[in-house]
């Protein structure tokens, strides 16, 4: 038995401490409590950033700006050809460089600035196109890869597929190098590298590699678990608690409301501690190890939730 | 005589106890509170750290990026077999690999060797690099999280002090339902008895004090002499 809590079973939870079970004559509907649930978990990944994920652009000769992945909060590192790539800022590209910087000289990527909240610009624009692959959809495992034309098979990929196996655990190029950027499963259910099949295919080789801070996804079914760390799912039940006790309505009560944001609280700030427990390496200061109040700072960056201002303790 | 250790049965009685509630269930049902004991179990098991635990993991030539154990809740460090130099890695950042060689270092692109960074990533991923050279099985050291109660007899590897905060929290989430100001009462006793569970910790883990005093004052009792020696191969310079 798993810690983890799926959609239901927090709605579950949260419906016995309502003590409204009857979904005929249901207070809050099962619609409005899931809305709280996604909103809670969202919340808590801004407070406490438990999930990270990868993704890759292909870069298109003389195209300068890229979206960002969809599920992108918060860049932490960008590459290009697997290189780590500085960020700078359309300001110092003009007081630096010269006045037609934008697409004047192209070459190798060098910098990237954020020209849109979910859009990056590279500097000098590329004068290559970045390799893209694209692989048989029918059978829902990749049995080859095509070129860019999406017909012609790709021949330096076509050896090291093993086609017995059914599904590839690792691919590499002509140089015996190997070639690892296989998109982790959202849902965390494969806890070795020998299990799963190739969903999508990119490779971060002269093309735009992202890490970041991600979104989790919406979850749209009851099965659906948040994708946040076991230790941060409780806190959901006791978001979602808040939210239905601050609502306006014949339920109101911000004294339950305010209780139940203490809890959430609570159940956070231990979260957080485990989360920053880390062994020592050296002796940095005489300050002490384990950090104080990590919620605090964390809340002051993200803010209060909706509808805490009307508790009175946001 | 035996030292006592609980049985879920045990959490269910002592936690109707202090909730004033009969034992076949009164203003809480028996499904409710066995829910309550589990959360609190785990509110413990990440309160107080106390149980280690060692997995194996299979790394891939070639590959660097792998799931942590089903059950992983903190990582505390990797130890390598002798094919892999037989290192021990601790958890570092990014940035950390970014730095090298003044932040010029290629370490993304693929250059398979002995690993000498083990990078969290996300909640459920952890980063090798360099990625190893040959396929080969490294080992997590990490605090696990602990397994939930289902049958009655069912007991937890918890010692005896961190297990009598589990019906204080349980009755603290169950009293929530009621009763708020009341779960407070709850809730407040807990958080005083957990910091005296977790000085045993503390003391348990002399390799890392809560506070490390500078130059002379330093304590012997509580140095790592291994840390203190061989930091350098930590990434130190």
């Amino acid at each position: 038995m798993s810690f983890s809590l799926s959609r239901a079973q927090i709605r579950s939870e949260v419906r016995g401490y309502l003590m409204n079970v009857d979904g005929l004559q249901a207070g809050w509907s099962d619609t409005e409590l899931n809305a709280y649930i996604n909103e809670g978990v969202f919340y808590i990944q801004q407070i406490a950033e438990y999930y990270w994920d990868f993704g890759v652009a292909p870069v298109i000769l003389n195209q300068r700006d890229y979206a960002a992945p969809d599920n992108q909060y918060q860049f932490i590192r960008l590459t290009y050809s697997q290189e780590f790539l500085p960020q700078t800022t359309e300001y110092e590209l003009d007081r630096d460089t010269n006045s037609s910087w934008r697409g004047n000289p192209t070459g190798t990527p060098a910098r990237f600035y954020m020209s849109q909240h979910n859009q990056v610009s590279l500097y000098p624009v590329p004068n290559a196109n970045g390799p893209s692959y694209s692989a048989s959809q029918e059978t829902g495992e990749a049995l080859y890869f095509t070129l860019a034309d999406g017909v012609t098979r790709d021949s330096t990929f076509f050896t090291p597929f093993s086609q017995e196996l059914g599904c590839i655990c690792q691919l590499t190029n002509n140089a015996g190098q190997s070639i690892i950027k296989f998109k982790a499963d959202a849902l965390n259910r494969f806890n070795s590298p020998d299990y799963g099949i190739v969903v999508g295919y990119q490779n971060d080789l002269n093309n735009l590699g992202f890490m970041y801070l991600a979104m989790p996804d919406t979850m749209t079914d009851d099965a659906h678990i948040p994708q946040i760390q076991e230790t941060g799912q409780p806190a959901v039940v006791y978001y979602t608690l808040m939210r239905c006790f601050a609502r306006d309505g014949e339920f109101q009560d911000f004294e339950l409301a305010s209780a139940w944001w203490q809890a959430f609280m609570d159940w956070m700030e231990s979260a957080l501690q485990a989360q920053a427990w880390e062994f020592p390496q050296r002796v940095k200061s005489a300050e002490p190890f384990q950090q104080g109040n990590i919620l605090q700072g964390r809340l002051q960056a993200v803010g209060p939730p909706s509808q805490l201002i009307v508790i009175g303790s946001g | 005589m035996a030292i006592q250790n609980y049985t879920f049965t045990d959490f269910y009685t002592e936690t109707q106890l202090r909730l004033n509630d009969p034992f076949t269930g009164g203003l809480w049902n028996l499904t409710d509170l066995g829910l309550y004991i589990n959360r609190a179990l785990l509110r413990v098991a990440m309160d107080v750290r106390l149980t280690r635990k060692d997995a194996p993991i299979s790394v891939v030539a070639g590959l660097a990026v792998y799931s942590y154990p089903s059950d992983y809740m903190i990582p505390e460090f990797l130890y390598c077999s002798a094919l892999l130099g037989n290192q021990r890695l601790y958890p570092t950042t990014l940035g950390q690999i970014d730095k090298r060689m003044q932040g010029r270092s290629p370490w993304e692109e693929d250059f398979p060797s002995q690993q000498s960074y083990f990078i969290p990533y996300s909640y459920n991923l952890f980063i090798l690099y360099p990625a190893p050279q040959v396929n080969d099985t490294i080992n997590l050291h990490y605090i696990p999280f602990p397994t939930a109660l289902v049958n009655s007899g069912d007991t937890t590897l918890l010692p005896l002090s961190a297990q009598k905060l589990v019906p204080v929290f349980a009755a603290y989430l169950a009293q929530m339902k009621n009763d708020p100001k009341k779960a407070l009462g709850h809730l407040k006793e807990y958080k005083k008895r957990m910091e005296f569970v977790r000085v045993q910790q503390r003391h348990n883990a002399q390799l890392r004090p809560a506070i490390m005093a500078p130059g002379r004052a330093f304590d012997r009792k509580h140095a790592n002499p291994e840390v203190i020696r061989d930091w350098t191969r930590w990434g130190y310079r």
